[in-house]
């Protein structure tokens, strides 16, 4: 058991409790929460002039798959041979040596969504994984999380290099279609008597039909966000999740109404392409003033992991979407776009005992954080 | 004439507590507690600083939102000696990054090309406003670019040309150099020497400064070891691994511009990337200035990088002099990067710190020459 006392408890869901205690017990499960003295016998943080976070999870990065400090061949990302890869498996391809994960861990990052990048139109099954473990099988919080599919952009440099379809968008959306379309009936099919013939690649999307997991899809433009609106969710009823959302502001009546999620950023980069130029930290408050549910993301390596939190600070203070608000994006809501948020994303009884302390707000850059606590364990000491 | 009222304003070396700033367009005119003298506008603000200086960035030559051949000439990877080139010839003044990059406090930059070439060409110092690079110059050239890191490798390495190896990098550097400095002194030739041997002259002559770009230790070594052959006047740009070679630099007085601190480690050669590094550089009297090294990182917020040096127990007005009178020092300018009597006025206002992401920058004065 971990008892942490006299600290300001952030608790995300239920306020701010200064003074605070938080007993963690033997199950790694977080059993008391108070503004009291809790009395139990359990190893004591002292905790007096610091800050209690719950553990920070980032929405959409790609941890594991493009290693730090070595070269492209350690790159697995993209298996851009094929612009429709729904069986490539992150779990597959994921570095649990890579130094990011101990990065993450430094900033308080206890779990972080991770998979194939924006190359192909479907490009494989995400994975939402703990930072603080040594092998993949460990690590797995939820697999698969989700289907990363790509619009835009990044699909069409990639193949119209290679002179083949999608070299438009009209390609992408025939991809995209096509493969849906060929998973819906074999879907269908799975569910009645006579079975299909087993396919690997419409294996990966079953999930998503049955509602269990929703497609990631990777778009900035809003006629792309519409695109994927359009064919995901009205034409075949599925559950997706808006990813970099660059332009998703301008639509986010629409995204609302139609309860899209969003997953925000990277905003600390430099805008590197004709699709991010309007990319600022005034996106996350605007959609969340209109009532879309919003996460933020430092799309590792894109932009480095351990400034999520910085990042934060410019869209709660540059980008005016507050303190409060912006604390959620990278805690309870990301828990919720996951479908975690019964085990992750604030202090609460009977949740996961993640926990960071901090001798400072998180979104200071002169803040560290000197503690962090997994499943009632401490996993990184400053 | 203009007066700015601040609680607390940084002079380039300490800072003053509720004090003023008298100007006009041209240069500062008091700096002191406030002498009651009328002026035709008053600014109030937090804090005050000199414009941050941004000393290694390839803003307008890459520029953002413009990937590919419309947007991008920060390297001419067809030749690997090209200290011909001429930064203010790439530079995009509309690129979108320069009013950002404005107001984020900093109003001017050295502008250097990329590091594919051993030897990438000569730099601008401009400010981050105009229409024109021509309004917008302090000087060009100003510095030379050189390259000491896996970029050439890669770069030429593929098309199997030299160089492959970090040899070949130094060849090309040494080779160009002993052939610009075998021109030099004769004066028929000098004058007919080519515009890349004449190019080289000016940093071989110490007129121009060498910004070597290295990472790793090693090669800091080897910049320094070239510079020390032909009497360069040095300066180590990003210096990933700068604090390793710390008794070399400082033994050869030269300063780093270390940066950008908030970057990905995406190749083995920025693993030891860190904020401690440039603290320990500031901490043993190294001349360090930091550096947003934009595209890499946004100019922008040059300044939040700051406040990572400054949790590793730096002193705010180190950290701040490291982007305002630092560069202009390394640079050679008595009257830029410093608010005093007679320096010009570039002035940024803040509502608070300026390494925090709380603090919004209210407003910048940018000197009209």
């Amino acid at each position: 058991m971990i008892l942490i006392e006299n600290g300001t408890i952030y608790t995300v869901t239920n306020g701010i409790i200064k003074n605070g205690s938080v007993l963690i017990d033997n199950n790694g499960r977080i059993k008391k929460v108070s503004s009291k003295k809790i009395k139990a016998n359990a190893e004591k943080i002292n905790a007096k002039g610091k800050l209690i976070f719950p553990g920070f999870i980032d929405a959409h990065t790609h941890l594991g798959l493009f290693p730090l400090e070595t070269s492209m061949s350690s790159a697995d990302g993209n298996e851009m041979t094929n612009p429709s890869t729904p069986a490539m498996r992150a779990i597959d391809a994921i570095y649990p040596q890579d130094p990011a994960f101990k990065d993450a861990i430094s900033a308080g990052i206890v779990l972080v969504f991770t998979g194939p990048g924006s190359g192909n139109v479907v490009g494989g099954q995400s994975v939402v994984v703990k930072t603080y473990k040594n092998t993949t099988e460990e690590m797995i919080v939820k697999n698969p999380a989700g289907v990363k599919c790509a619009f835009g952009e990044n699909p069409k440099r990639v193949y119209s290099s290679q002179k083949r379809l999608p070299s438009t968008r009209m390609g992408v959306a025939k991809v995209f279609r096509e493969t849906l379309a060929k998973a819906k009936e074999y879907a269908k099919k799975k569910k009645g008597k006579k079975k299909p013939q087993f396919d690997l690649d419409m294996e990966a999307l079953v999930p998503v039909f049955e509602h269990k997991i929703p497609l990631r899809i990777h778009s900035h433009r809003a006629d792309d966000i519409l695109t994927a609106v359009r064919i995901a969710k009205e034409e075949f009823g599925l559950d997706i999740v808006i990813e970099h959302g660059t332009d998703s502001a301008r639509i986010r009546e629409v995204l609302a109404k139609k309860k899209v999620p969003v997953i925000s950023g990277p905003l600390l980069d430099v805008s590197p392409k004709i699709e991010t130029k309007d990319s600022s930290f005034e996106t996350p408050a605007l959609l969340t003033k209109a009532g879309v549910l919003t996460a933020l993301m430092t799309d590792h390596p894109v932009m480095p992991i351990q400034y999520l939190p910085i990042e934060a600070g410019l869209v709660a203070y540059q980008g005016g979407a507050g303190e409060e608000e912006t604390l959620k994006m990278i805690t309870i809501n990301p828990a919720k776009i996951m479908n975690i948020d019964k085990d992750y994303g604030s202090i609460e009884e009977g949740k996961v005992g993640n926990i960071s302390i901090w001798n400072g707000h998180p979104f200071s850059t002169t803040a560290k954080c000197e503690t962090v606590i997994a499943e009632g364990k401490i996993v990184f000491k400053r | 004439m203009r007066k700015i009222k601040a609680k607390k304003i940084f002079d380039g070396s300490k800072i003053l507590e509720n004090a003023v700033i008298i100007f006009d367009e041209k240069e500062i005119k008091y700096i002191g507690k406030d002498n009651g003298k009328e002026t035709e506008e008053t600014f109030e603000a937090e804090f005050v600083t000199p414009g941050f200086i941004d000393l290694s960035s390839g803003i307008g030559l890459k520029e953002e939102s413009l990937p590919e051949v419309e947007g991008d000439d920060f390297n001419e990877e067809t030749n690997p000696k090209t200290p011909e080139l001429l930064a203010i010839d790439g530079i995009n003044p509309l690129d979108e990054a320069f009013p950002k990059a404005l107001m984020g406090g900093i109003t001017s930059t050295l502008v250097l090309p990329g590091l594919s070439n051993p030897i990438g060409g000569q730099g601008a110092f401009i400010k981050t406003q105009g229409k024109t690079v021509e309004e917008m110059l302090i000087k060009s050239a100003c510095g030379m670019r050189f390259s000491l890191n896996e970029a050439p490798k890669i770069t030429y390495g593929q098309q199997k040309k030299m160089p492959m190896t970090r040899m070949g990098s130094a060849y090309i550097i040494r080779k160009a150099l002993y052939e610009a400095k075998g021109d030099a002194g004769k004066k028929g030739k000098e004058k007919a020497a080519s515009l890349e041997k004449k190019s080289l002259l000016k940093v071989l002559n110490r007129e121009e400064k060498a910004f070597f770009a290295a990472f790793r230790a090693d090669d800091i070594a080897t910049a320094i070891r070239i510079s020390k052959e032909f009497n360069l006047k040095t300066v180590i740009t990003f210096g990933t691994e700068a604090d390793i070679t710390m008794k070399m630099l400082k033994e050869n007085k030269i300063p780093v511009a270390f940066g950008p601190v908030i970057l990905p480690r995406f190749n083995n050669e920025l693993k030891h990337l860190s904020p401690e590094v440039p603290a320990t550089l500031m901490e043993n009297g190294i001349e360090t200035a930091i550096i947003s090294g934009h595209p890499y990182y946004p100019a922008e917020f040059l300044r939040i990088q700051l406040g990572l040096i400054i949790a590793e127990g730096i002193k705010p007005e180190t950290a701040l002099a490291s982007i305002t009178s630092v560069p202009a020092k390394i640079l050679g300018f008595k009257n830029r990067g410093i608010i005093k009597k007679g320096a010009k006025p570039d002035i940024a206002l803040f509502d608070g710190v300026p390494w925090e992401t709380k603090t919004k920058v209210v407003k910048v004065f940018v000197s009209k020459q």
